[in-house]
């Protein structure tokens, strides 16, 4: 017996077998193998099994993917992009501090603003489409900086698609459009509710800072259109129509830009830079409220109102320490910094201020920083935390955002009743305010400082809120704080005044994971609020959340979120029934617009793109 | 303007916040095929999920070496690839599919098993046999259906090399399916004969994973 084993004579055959499924064999190869076959039912067989065995390869059913996948993933992202260190650069080259100056520029430029202003006729012009269901309709416009310079837009959303049409986009190829006289980068933008209004904050052509208001032509002023041909209705399986004639799915009419009168541009504030929250306007609309600060740097920001009809904004405040936060009805909440301004760490406190008396009344105890309260005055989102000094103003940098039951801390919420008579009787939060005299427009408040402490009547609420005083992290950020100084876990709410703290994010570790950067805007009914999170200051992008606020209980379902977490750019407006974002596209770097839909056919959604718009998106 | 370059992978991404763009696109794109890959290569849903997440962190620290975004699927499997060969590796990971009983023809099963998404049960013990190696390459080759050049790029060799490590790979599961449906085969006739709950013991063959 033969101590070597013979060589399998088809093995050559098999391995010819496997090969030809992947490429073509080579002539003789092929030649050969089919000879072989011919007179070899081994083989044969083996072909038949390398057949079968592909098709039940290709036929497997792809597993279900984890629905919380995402979220994990994000979440270990975010711990990542957390624990970097400027020698753990990601890319080649660039540091830290220049790239969140640079995103800060860049993310300056998408923004997000929905207008209830109703919009001219339009035709119908219409794609081909996944089948759409109609939705209540809203205008929508945005704002653009693409090759043909500054334009507004604008469009409106009132079919949207199933969550379940990956594909379901709205190109609005050719949104009435509105040319901008003036170059201006914005780093937000504000609507007011007559959509007559739109206050911008950035730089001008020649990069100074300047806060502007661009009146807005009632849409019966807009220029004609050029008509656009019609297109394609969408059709569902039966093949009939489904859209409407005058379906904003459809692209709306065109108007070239550059033949488009420019707006008119009314620089409010100049050579001053934004601090705190976005400027925002009284649900009335008749006041325009933002916290500045010399662009120079020579002071800190105050608190300034304008009113239409105003040729520049008002100082209400003198202190150098006021950041506008949200308005409360018809007062503005501010976040005002306690102590020497060159203290190592600032520690902010609560202040409302009435801008038709001038009247400040703050939460004694309540470190909350801008504290945003939706419309009905019963919550508020807010940070709180360490703040650190960054570029001259305060910022969060160690700390979280909690829900704050704001109907137990606002100083005016049971405010005595003045004597018949008396002056400064405040009116209740509840009610809208009355449109002010022209008198009362005037600003109440003179350029010469005030020594004045804040108002402390008997209308005062005593501490309504209880907080340790947060600790910043030591060192410089980038050592791990003691746990005992986690804001999460010092937080919580006064068991004597039933005061509301609760973290919104509760899987969030503060300590780990703080959130630099933030955004929150409750819808007009109170109901729901958007939270736009970043863990790094200034970026472009962030994280978005919509969450609903439980009437009964007055917490968020923060386990249950309407929307998201979602990856989207820092400018975004929620209205009760729909979200307007900017969400990651492959096919624009900026991002495309989105409208996430929600109502009693479901969820819906439809992408707007805009073929003419390029570069980035600012949409209001 | 940074997102530009990021998007474009042609330039250079300085910064984390573009990177972590792309990668979230990366994610959108192919989250859901890298998963399967995983967990068809680990038949652990669990460790699976686990591990595609890491796969996108590895991917977002190594965004540097993504220098074409055309072979980013490529890149990402490659990146699926290594961590489940490392986590293989680690754990010596030899599962066995716990037998359920069916046999060929069963309808029914075969149903749950579609539903679940699952390989038939001989498939995946047939697949559990093979190399490592050779399972990846057959995993990426005909079920996720990466080309020639992609399946080269994800294993990190040449085209050639490629090509011949699937061949090998067809050869081990077709001979490692003729041996699980003879066993399949001896199982039902125990059954028949005791008519009760057989059980068809586990191949504890060390080591199928680690060669």
């Amino acid at each position: 017996m033969s101590r070597f084993r013979r060589p399998d004579p088809h093995a050559r055959f098999r391995q010819l077998l496997a090969e030809q499924l992947d490429l073509p064999l080579h002539l003789d190869d092929s030649w050969q193998l089919t000879v072989h076959l011919s007179r070899c039912e081994a083989c044969r067989a083996v072909e038949r099994e390398y057949r079968e065995q592909r098709r039940a390869l290709r036929q497997l059913p792809a597993p279900p993917v984890p629905r919380d996948l995402w979220a994990r993933t994000s979440i270990a992202l975010d711990a990542e992009m957390a624990s970097y260190r400027p020698g753990r650069a990601i890319g080649r080259g660039g540091s830290g501090a220049s790239i969140a100056a640079s995103l800060a520029i860049f993310g300056a430029a998408t923004l997000l603003l929905m207008s209830q202003w109703p919009l001219a006729d339009q035709p119908a012009p219409t794609r081909q489409l996944p089948t759409p269901f109609a939705v209540p309709g809203h205008a929508l416009a945005f704002f653009s900086t693409g090759p043909q310079g500054m334009s507004i837009y604008r469009t409106s959303v009132d079919h949207v698609c199933p969550v379940s049409a990956a594909d379901c986009v709205n190109e609005a190829r050719a949104p009435s459009s509105l040319a901008l006289a003036t170059m201006i980068e914005p780093s937000s933008l504000a609507l007011s509710p007559s959509g007559r209004q739109l206050a911008i904050t950035g730089r001008d052509q020649e990069r100074d800072s300047l806060f502007a208001i661009v009146l807005m032509p009632e849409p019966e002023e807009a220029p004609a259109r050029t008509p656009q041909p019609p297109l394609t209705p969408p059709v569902v399986p039966s093949g009939e129509p489904v859209l409407p004639q005058g379906s904003p799915i459809a692209a709306l009419p065109s108007l070239d830009p550059t033949t488009a009168p420019g707006l008119v541009v009314l620089a409010i504030l100049e050579d001053a830079l934004g601090a705190g929250a976005p400027a925002a306007w009284s649900s009335d609309g008749l006041t325009l409220a933002f916290s500045a600060m010399p662009a120079d740097g020579s002071a800190g920001p105050d608190l300034y109102v304008w009113r239409p009809g105003d040729e520049v904004a008002s100082r209400l405040t003198n202190d150098g320490t006021t950041y506008f936060a949200s308005w409360a009805g018809s007062r503005i909440v501010v976040s005002r910094m306690l102590g020497d301004p060159a203290d190592a760490v600032p520690h902010p406190t609560t202040v409302v201020i009435d801008p038709r008396s001038g009247e400040q009344r703050e939460i004694a105890g309540a470190s909350l920083w801008l504290p945003r309260v939706n419309l009905a005055g019963s919550h508020a989102v807010a940070w709180h935390g360490a703040l650190a000094w960054r570029g001259g103003v305060a910022a969060p940098d160690s700390g979280a955002l909690y829900l704050v039951d704001w109907a137990a801390l606002d100083p005016y919420a049971d405010p005595p009743m003045p004597a018949e008579g008396e002056p400064g009787r405040p009116a209740p939060t509840d009610q809208p305010a009355a449109k002010p005299t022209p008198a009362e427009s005037e600003p109440v408040a003179s350029d010469e400082p005030t020594d004045e402490p804040l108002a402390s009547d008997g209308a005062m609420p005593t501490v309504l809120l209880t907080l340790p005083p947060a600790e910043p992290i030591p060192g410089d950020g980038s050592s791990e704080p003691e746990p005992s100084t986690s804001p999460a876990a010092a937080a919580t709410a006064d068991p004597g005044s039933g005061a509301q703290l609760a973290p919104i994010e509760p899987g969030r570790d503060p300590s780990l994971k703080p959130v630099r950067d933030w955004d929150a805007r409750w819808s007009p009914d109170g109901s729901l609020v958007a939270l736009w999170v970043a863990d790094v200051p200034g970026s472009s992008w962030g994280h978005l959340t919509v969450l609903t606020l439980d009437a009964e209980t007055g917490s968020l379902a923060v386990d249950q979120p309407l929307l998201g977490p979602t990856l989207a750019r820092r400018s975004f407006m929620l209205q009760s029934d729909r979200l307007a974002w900017v969400a990651p596209a492959d096919e624009n770097p900026d991002g495309e617009l989105r409208v996430s839909t929600w109502g009693p056919d479901g969820f819906g959604v439809v992408r707007l793109q805009a073929p003419d718009v390029e570069g980035e998106i600012a949409p209001f | 303007m940074l997102s530009t370059r990021a998007a474009s992978l042609g330039v250079v991404v300085t910064d984390r916040a573009a990177a972590r763009v792309v990668i979230e696109q990366l994610y959108a794109a192919h989250h859901a095929e890298i998963y399967a890959y995983l967990s068809r290569m680990l038949r652990d849903h669990e460790l699976a999920a686990d591990l595609a997440q890491e796969t996108f962190v590895k991917a977002f620290r190594a965004f540097d070496t993504l220098a074409d975004r055309g072979r980013a699927r490529a890149w990402l499997y490659q990146i699926a690839g290594r961590t489940a060969l490392d986590e293989l590796r680690r754990r010596k990971i030899v599962r066995f599919v716990p037998w359920s009983g069916e046999s060929r023809g069963s309808g029914a099963s075969a149903e749950e098993m579609a539903l679940h998404g699952r390989l038939s049960a001989e498939m995946e013990r047939a697949l559990a046999q093979m190399p490592a190696r050779q399972r990846q390459a057959l995993l990426m080759a005909e079920v996720h259906e990466l080309t020639g050049l992609e399946l080269a790029d994800a294993l990190g060799v040449s085209h050639v090399a490629a090509r011949a490590l699937l061949t090998r790979a067809r050869e081990s599961l077709r001979q490692a399916l003729a041996v699980e449906r003879a066993r399949t085969a001896v199982f039902d006739g125990r059954r028949a004969a005791d008519g009760a709950t057989a059980s068809l013991p586990t191949d504890d063959r060390p080591g199928a994973d680690d060669r």
